[in-house]
């Protein structure tokens, strides 16, 4: 509680950041950001990249391929990632569409196996810690498909560029 | 963030053995040795034959557990009863599926999986009409990242005046992925010949499962992946015909109901059947009459 107070602390004293630095020289921010991220919106773990398009939003994409005893996942996740509050430590949001493919391969002769694809969304809300060449991200998420809503988490380092 | 990562490198799970081979109850001696009923009071024999799957979690009440069914306006009429999670201790006096039974006026096919404690855990047929040929069957062992348990099947001819009913009562692990509970369950099926009901827990619960240790609740929300869909698929490739679909919870978990209990039908036809919201447990009960 007291980590998560902190970090809503150190992100509205951030927030105020800009508009001292905004009369001063503009700081170039790196336009791409490359990550992993363990659990998340790309299922188990991710790969993934991010442009930034505006000083608040970027568009990004996750995916992720994972073998699980035999059950094949492969997930792909187009987004919108939104600055909301901060520099240094940001809250930030996300928007986007995720697409998931299973392979189950049977493991007895009398089976042919399965697979099954699906889409739907998610919406997220994190926090980022920025140096000034890596970042790191916790966010809470809701994903939304074809098998129900459900609520998750995940953890990202990235580097900028 | 380095606990997380220690628990994904830790969680290991693999198939340790394939099981063992339908082996006959009176073979069975020692701390695993099957416990069965005298014959029932004899009784007419019906046109359907009403047949419940019920974990019981654990059983321990079972003066509780007797009194749910005999209140139970579906329960209390089925003349077959197959339960899991069920267990013996020596302190106790008799099988719990023995107590429950004797106060049901059924007769009793307790089978060990494993031991507990200082007693054993296993599953349970319960019947209205006497039983033959009772086996039982130690499942393939699946080594996870922690409470690796034993699991069985065991299997038995309801006896109905001339005719046989052949019925296989089984439990699966949870935390398994779709591929290892069929390769868990498999054995159980294909060894069997002719007609047959089977039920219980399969535990097939809706996510697609990281090392046996993380749920990806996330990948099952979009693409649907329920393990019960997977496990109707390979039952309907053998000719088995499930007795509720998958949208029909046997268990709640917190904010939404799983379908992790069934009961399956191979040249038999299901003429009804449903859940029955009973109390005494953590699961609900799977019933369904099959044309004699």
């Amino acid at each position: 509680m007291r980590w998560v107070l902190s970090s809503v602390l150190a992100a509205s004293t951030a927030y105020a950041e800009p508009a001292v630095t905004a009369t001063a020289t503009p700081v170039e921010e790196p336009a791409n950001v490359f990550y992993v991220e363990l659990l998340g919106k790309a299922g188990a773990y991710g790969v993934g990249y991010e442009r930034q398009i505006t000083d608040r939003l970027s568009l990004g994409i996750a995916g992720s391929y994972a073998d699980l005893r035999g059950q094949q996942v492969s997930t792909a996740t187009p987004y919108v990632h939104a600055r909301l509050l901060g520099r240094t430590h940001t809250l930030f949001t996300e928007l986007g569409a995720v697409f998931v493919h299973t392979r189950t391969p049977s493991p007895v002769p009398e089976w042919e196996g399965m697979s099954d694809s699906g889409g739907g969304g998610f919406a997220a809300l994190g926090w980022q810690h920025d140096w000034k060449h890596v970042l790191v991200r916790a966010s809470g998420s809701v994903l939304v498909g074809e098998g129900r809503a459900t609520p998750w988490l995940g953890v990202a380092i990235g580097v900028k560029r | 963030m380095r606990a997380l990562a220690l628990l994904v490198l830790v969680a290991c799970t693999d198939v340790r053995d394939q099981g063992g081979p339908w082996e006959p109850a009176a073979e069975i001696t020692g701390e695993l040795a099957p416990d069965l009923g005298p014959p029932p009071v004899e009784r007419a024999v019906p046109a359907t034959l009403r047949v419940a799957t019920w974990n019981v979690h654990f059983g321990k009440d079972t003066d509780g557990i007797a009194a749910n069914i005999a209140a139970s306006p579906v329960l209390s009429t089925a003349d077959v009863i197959l339960m899991q999670e069920i267990e013996a201790y020596p302190e106790e006096a008799g099988t719990r599926a023995s107590r429950i039974a004797a106060q049901l006026g059924m007769t009793w096919f307790y089978a060990p999986a494993r031991v507990e404690w200082n007693g054993t855990h296993g599953i349970a047929i319960l019947s209205r009409f006497p039983l033959e040929t009772p086996l039982v069957k130690q499942l393939p062992y699946i080594d996870q990242a922690w409470n690796s348990r034993e699991r069985n099947a065991q299997a038995v001819e309801v006896v109905l005046g001339e005719a046989r009913v052949r019925i296989v009562n089984i439990h699966l692990d949870l935390r398994i992925g779709v591929v290892d509970r069929i390769r868990q369950l498999s054995p159980a099926v294909v060894e069997l010949d002719g007609p047959a009901l089977l039920g219980g827990d399969f535990n097939s619960n809706p996510y697609a499962w990281l090392d046996s240790a993380v749920p990806l609740a996330g990948t099952e929300a979009v693409v649907g992946a329920d393990q019960a869909v997977v496990l109707d698929d390979y039952f309907a490739e053998q000719d088995f015909r499930g007795a509720i679909p998958t949208t029909t919870g046997t268990m709640r978990i917190p904010v939404y109901d799983i379908r992790i209990d069934n009961l399956y039908a191979h040249a038999y036809e299901i003429t009804a059947a449903g859940v029955d919201h009973i109390d005494g447990s953590d699961h609900w009960a799977v019933w369904a009459d099959i044309a004699l």
